[in-house]
């Protein structure tokens, strides 16, 4: 703390005296006596500040002192004007740890008290550390020296947009002739390049708390002025050293040369600025750690005769040919190569006579042509040398290759490559590879080869999705009579690929079964394999298609042999049993294999069968198609493995394969069962699986599997869960729908799965009635879904009167039977309320709503089981979320509405009173019931006024009936808010919830809220204080929209329309004081900047007097004449734009709109933009002096 | 494996005025409560576990005595019956505090004399309240055959 006030004293001091640096003080103090003794007091506080400085950096290595430390060194660089002192003790002091630290202050506080300094007080800061380093290099332990340069990178990034082109050229000069200098000046010229690459970099620039739009202009500008410069000094650099031989035995000398190719990657790995990248759509959105090929390595045409150069390619090969054996230099040059293998944009295009950009193929192969052609003899030398033993360190030149080579597939067309003579033997050399990684996925090199394999498959398959998508091109060309643009010989590449492809797929499925072998005994992992290995599995799928037949029959083979030898250990063979987890391991991949190959994923739209299966079957024997034999083949597996619960078999069985088997009839079924000839399927699958011929059979069969695993698993979840996946398939397809409605097995299972329900995990319980009542609600005959649906709601019916008509319900209702009852049976409606949609809300809302009254009892008896209550809150909240308004007659709302009431009336009476004991890792579940009633308001608002015109909304609330839903939002807005308290806030989901009720209540009962108790309205209002301040942007946001609603209706008299508001002007004053201080002050997330700009735009507009308060005492407080100045001026310029923006034609019409919506631009609205512009302005211009404080 | 495992038929359990209640451990909920070691508990975490990739799954409860606040554990194949405890909980209006024992009101306006006054903080507060003449209702909660108030909350005004 004595530091604080020692600093602040010697700044104090200086305010007579604005200069920077002391050396300028020194120059003037002579003249009078007075000032003498002055300096002298400046310097014996510099002392003591300094001491208390280096104190605060010994205390920092200490763990009991650190915060102390961390304190003061935070202190320090908060403090105003304490560059002088800075520079004082990085002069002055006699440990490294301390200019370490103060240069690092120097860093924060030159960037941001950059515009309170003459310009040539900052060169001269810049210049007197870049000299410093120059001429004490060897003395200062490299991190001095690094965050000392990199300080100087800081200052000219922070300055750049500022800076003259002389000044510029003055500052390059001097690196250039550190280049040109001895091995100290050139280890620091690169490396000041290096920092200064990083500074104007999309992705590793140092925070100084300006706009996006700042980063982005001097990126821009650093790009069109110096990069191709400094690109061009770095590859004669690297030229130079190559012809004369880089001197791998001087340490300097070859520092330097590391040095220069690291900057160079960072060149050749640039993220150039894009079109889209303005202050405008870019906002503060920063593209970090997004490594993309598309991002990185796309030039422009300007580079092109710098960069699409055959000596370019040869230099960086032969670069890391010679220099394989030095590790940290051929990381470099290794990602140098990536880049260039990704080398993309318009640097490839040429300007033709109108001036126009076009894409410049013979450009192109040239270039991939030179590329492949080096890289061929790294890949083959690479096969030829590589011993891939762990200790070889092979691993990052493997990592390196298969990235190299996915680059070149995916960044050029195979229009491209394919014309290129050196791309069949690469891609010979790259099987080979892949054959390779594969093997060694198993044994001790698995690491690097794993994650090489991996990319590798994924290589393949894209290149094979390349040449589908070019055959349908030339399919679709000859369709239209024009002639093929064929470019090479597409039939050669298809030839070679099927061989290679067959081959890795073969490689790939007997890695995966030997290492099947030791995943068996591993720990067991709650990821899926099937979620784990999916890119796998699908890269794989892909491959093995390419040569259908040859691939099926591997699985096909490899099922068999292992169902056989199942059965024999089934039937008591010791030597097969002792083998039963490798054999069901094995039996799981092979049936996710399997899955993979057959068919694609549901999601989205139906998946077709795969175009060279569907050839495959029908090229085959209508009775011997290997298409269909395999899927007959699994479920003939499984069948072995559905064995009786009672049979000795039982035991060896594996939940996991019935799981896995399952999963497989789920992905199946969606492109197989049921299949016609419109869809152009072969006449073997017709026969096997169409709906007239073999389907309804296999359908019969999956059914009785289904039932005799629910009852064989009916303790395993996941089992289960599976079950509900292949429910949600069925009743995705109309055919299968319709068909399982008259099979009296699925009849049967339902039944079934009513009866037990109490007897399985709760977590099925909702999504098995969810998934029975849409396949039963969708009938398409209107008799069948009658009959259906009548029948299952009759058995939930039955089983909830028979918990109410119990003659002793009151004395059992507490009994642990009756408890799991009441929750299974709400379960059940829950899930039906889950299944409601556009076409069955009716009946669904008729069976629910029979029983509103029951359910309310049901709550006021259970008030002491939240349990309970829980899962009767939840009937309401799905019913609410899931139905379609529309269907519903104004009784059926009406009915609804008193329910709701009802329901919040006796909820709010079972709160009295209870209190929540906070217990450690179960925070979320105490607040359950809270959610839900959240979410229950939220949705009844949003089914009522989301989307609405503020006219609509209050036509809409005037057509009062007997319960008034806006009665209803507002009695349960009553009876929610007191529960909430700051400790429930603090969790996200909850907090998020909250908020965004909140602002539904601004938005669509601003008018109401005056009837509010005024604890009620104060607690909503820090409500959204603290979510303006929350660390989640999507609640941050929320809240500013709820602001900027509130604040609009303070402004907006028509919408108040006479009524008095001046109980809101407290609230909305208090608001915007926040979000100017949020503003000014605070670190704020600048993906805020919109939504709190529109805030503080309605708060000044709605508030205007008060505004002009606190802004002239913002002005006031400022204690240098100077600033207030400043701020002053910035303000003016503000309120001009608030003023001319809500003064535009049409403005306050959109207001009004954006009152109700919560948002009043978005970024597409011209007319708000000059507002914005200015905010953004007013910040750059003013945080930086005002964050001092 | 799960050798052990026993299928029984499916079949609604009967029910009675029995102490406990038997029931499937998967079917056990988070938050409901069950027996072990002869003690009545709340469950408060669930998870399942196997014994290798392919092994059936067992169930690994942790759980509190409702009484003692003891945590106590316990793991059982997933197809397995547990025994879940009846818990009731009861509101008596309080009348007096006697020598450690709570005088509580029936209902029917008899009196309920064989509750002890909670020990600890939990007993002391409800004494201090009671005394300083607030109307309390105490929820009374019985189990196994144990009886204890585990909670009290202020009569709701105007009552």
């Amino acid at each position: 703390m004595r530091l604080l006030s020692l600093v602040k004293r010697a700044g104090l001091t200086k305010a007579h005296q604005p200069e920077l640096l002391q050396e300028s003080l020194s120059h003037k103090a002579d003249s009078a006596a007075g000032e003498r003794s002055q300096r002298a007091l400046v310097e014996m506080d510099y002392q003591a500040a300094q001491a208390r400085f280096e104190q605060a950096c010994t205390e920092m290595t200490q763990p009991a002192t650190r915060e102390a430390g961390t304190k003061v060194m935070l202190e320090f660089r908060s403090t105003p004007n304490v560059l002088p002192l800075c520079k004082h003790i990085f002069e002055t002091t006699q440990r490294d740890d301390v200019r370490f630290h103060v240069v690092t202050a120097i860093k924060e506080v030159a960037a941001r008290e950059y515009a309170l300094h003459p310009k040539v007080e900052i060169h001269g800061l810049r210049d007197w550390l870049l000299e410093y380093v120059v001429g004490k290099y060897d003395l200062l332990p490299p991190y001095v020296r690094n965050s000392t340069l990199s300080t100087v990178a800081v200052i000219v990034k922070r300055g750049w947009l500022e800076e003259s082109r002389p000044d510029k050229e003055t500052f390059f000069g001097r690196i250039l002739a550190l280049l040109n200098g001895e091995i100290t000046h050139r280890q620091t010229g690169v490396a000041l390049l290096s920092y200064m690459l990083d500074e104007f970099s999309s992705d590793r620039s140092s925070a100084v708390g300006l706009p996006y739009d700042f980063h982005i202009k001097s990126r821009r500008s650093f790009e069109e002025g110096e990069l191709r410069h400094i690109f061009q000094i770095l590859v004669q650099i690297i030229q130079h050293t190559l012809q004369v031989g880089p001197q791998i035995d001087n340490p300097p000398e070859f520092d330097f040369f590391t040095m220069s190719v690291a900057a160079t990657e960072k060149i050749l790995g640039w993220d150039f600025v894009k079109p889209c990248d303005n202050a405008l759509q870019g906002r503060f959105e920063r593209r970090q750690h997004v490594r993309d090929y598309l991002i990185t390595a796309n030039f422009p045409l300007s580079w092109r005769e710098f960069i699409v150069r055959p000596d370019i390619i040869d230099m960086f090969f032969q670069l890391h040919h010679t220099m394989q054996e030095h590790d940290r230099l051929s990381d470099h040059t290794r990602q140098c190569l990536i880049h260039l293998a990704g080398l993309h944009g318009s640097v490839f295009c040429s300007a033709n006579a109108n001036g126009v950009l076009v894409e410049d193929q013979n450009g192109q192969r040239g270039y991939v042509a030179h590329f492949l052609k080096s890289f061929l003899k790294l890949l083959t030398r690479f096969l030829s040398t590589t011993t891939f033993d762990p200790d070889s360190g092979y691993g990052p030149e493997l990592v390196g290759i298969t990235s190299m080579a996915k680059r070149v597939l995916q960044n050029f067309p195979l229009t491209i490559t394919g014309a290129v003579p050196e791309f069949l033997p690469f891609l010979n050399e790259l099987g080979k590879l892949t054959v390779t990684c594969s093997r060694n996925t198993v044994g001790d090199s698995e690491e690097y080869c794993t994650e090489a394999a991996d990319e590798l498959l994924d290589l393949w398959a894209g290149l094979i999705r390349q040449i589908e998508d070019y055959m349908h091109e030339q399919a679709a060309l000859r369709t239209t009579g024009a002639a093929p643009g064929l470019t090479f010989d597409l039939a050669t590449l298809m030839t070679f690929l099927t061989s290679v492809a067959y081959h890795v797929f073969d490689t790939y499925v007997d890695s995966r079964l030997e290492l099947a072998k030791l995943s068996v005994e591993d720990e067991v992992d709650n990821m899926k394999d099937e979620y784990l290995y999916e890119d796998q599995l699908l890269a794989v799928a892909i491959i093995g298609r390419v040569e259908p037949g040859k691939s099926i029959a591997k699985l096909q083979q490899l099922i068999a042999d292992r169902m056989a030898r199942l059965h024999e250990a089934f039937a008591g063979n010791q030597e097969q049993a002792s083998q039963i987890p490798i054999l069901l391991e094995h039996i799981h991949w092979l049936s996710l294999l399997s899955g993979h190959l057959l068919a694609d994923s549901g999601r989205g739209e139906k998946p077709e069968i795969p175009r060279t299966l569907k050839g495959l079957s029908l090229h085959s024997r209508v009775d011997a198609d290997p298409v269909v034999t395999l899927a007959m083949t699994l479920f003939k597996v499984f069948k072995l493995v559905s064995v009786e619960p009672d049979s000795p078999q039982f035991a060896l069985c594996s939940p996991l394969v019935s799981e896995t088997l399952l999963w497989f009839v789920e992905r199946w079924t969606e492109t197989y069962l049921f299949l016609d000839c419109r869809e152009a399927a072969s006449p073997s699958l017709v026969r096997a699986f169409g709906r007239q011929e073999g389907g309804q059979h296999v359908l019969d069969f999956i059914l009785t599997m289904v039932q005799k695993n629910f009852v064989l698993w009916h303790g395993e979840t996941d089992v289960l869960l599976q079950v509900v996946n292949l429910l949600n398939a069925f009743s995705r397809n109309t055919e299968v729908r319709n068909a399982l409605l008259v099979s009296e097995t699925f009849q049967g299972m339902i039944s079934f799965f009513l009866d037990n329900l109490s007897r399985l995990p709760a977590d099925v319980h909702s999504p098995l009635i969810e998934n029975i009542a849409t396949i039963a609600t969708h009938a398409t005959s209107a008799d069948v879904r009658s009959h259906y649906f009548s029948g299952l709601s009759n058995a939930i019916e039955k089983r909830l009167l028979g918990i109410l008509n119990h003659p002793q319900f009151l004395q059992i209702y507490q009994l642990p039977e009756s408890i799991e009852s009441v929750m299974s049976t709400m379960e059940m409606y829950g899930g039906l309320a889950l299944a409601a949609d556009e076409s069955n809300t009716k009946e669904i809302f008729a069976t629910i709503s029979k029983y509103f009254d029951a359910f309310i009892k049901l709550l006021e008896v259970y008030r002491n089981v939240t349990e309970v209550e829980k899962y009767i809150l939840l009937v309401f909240a799905n019913l609410i979320r899931c139905q379609s308004f529309e269907e519903l007659t104004p009784a059926d709302c009406q009915k609804l509405y008193t329910a709701v009431l009802e329901l919040l009336k006796t909820y709010a009476k079972n709160e009295v009173g209870k209190t929540r004991v906070l217990q450690a890792e179960r925070e979320e579940e105490l607040y359950e019931d809270v959610s839900c009633i959240l979410e229950l308001l939220a949705q009844l608002m949003a089914s009522q006024y989301e989307g609405l015109a503020w006219s609509d909304i209050l036509v809409k609330r005037k057509n009062k009936a007997t319960v008034d839903v806006a009665d209803v939002i507002f009695y349960g807005v009553n009876v929610v808010i007191p529960l909430i308290t700051d400790q429930m806030l603090q969790f996200p989901e909850l907090c998020k919830d909250y908020i965004s009720l909140v602002s539904n209540l601004v938005r669509y009962f601003p008018d109401k809220l005056s009837s509010l108790p005024s604890e009620l309205l104060s607690s909503l209002v820090r409500s959204l204080e603290f979510g303006m301040h929350n660390a989640i942007s999507e609640v941050a946001r929320s809240a500013f929209e709820a602001v900027t609603a509130l604040a609009l209706f303070g402004w907006d008299e028509q919408a108040s329309s006479g009524m008095s508001l001046e109980f809101l002007h407290p609230y909305l004053d208090g608001l915007l004081q926040q979000t100017l201080e949020m503003f000014l002050f605070r670190d704020f997330d600048s993906g805020l900047m919109e939504s709190a700009g529109e805030a503080l735009f309605a708060l000044a507009l709605s508030r205007g007097d008060h505004y002009n308060t606190l802004t002239q005492h913002l002005i006031s407080q400022q204690s240098q004449p100077h600033f207030a100045r400043r701020l002053s001026d910035a303000l003016q310029t503000l309120n001009t734009a608030i003023a001319e923006t809500a003064q535009t034609p049409g403005a306050a019409e959109r207001l009004r709109i954006a009152r109700v919506e919560g948002f009043i631009g978005g970024p597409s609205a011209a007319w708000f933009s000059r507002y914005r512009e200015r905010l953004e302005a007013f910040l750059m211009d003013v945080r930086g002096f005002l964050r001092v404080k | 494996m799960a050798d052990e495992e026993h299928h029984e038929e499916f079949e609604q359990a009967g029910s009675g005025a029995s102490l406990t209640y038997p029931m499937q451990c998967s079917a056990l909920r988070k938050n409901g409560h069950v027996v072990i070691k002869g003690r009545p508990c709340k469950i408060v975490d669930m998870s399942t576990s196997k014994t290798g990739k392919h092994g059936h799954a067992k169930v690994h409860l942790v759980a509190i005595d409702i009484f003692t606040g003891k945590k106590l554990e316990d793991i059982s194949p997933s197809t397995h019956n547990m025994d879940v405890p009846n818990v009731s909980r009861t509101e008596f209006p309080l009348l007096d505090i006697d020598d450690g024992f709570l005088s509580l009101m029936h209902a029917d306006g008899s009196t309920k004399d064989d509750v002890k006054l909670p020990e600890g903080e939990l007993g002391e507060k409800m004494q201090a309240e009671f005394q300083d003449g607030k109307e309390l209702i105490v929820t009374v909660v019985a189990a196994m055959g144990e009886e204890q108030a585990l909670s009290y909350k202020e009569a709701p005004k105007g009552n």
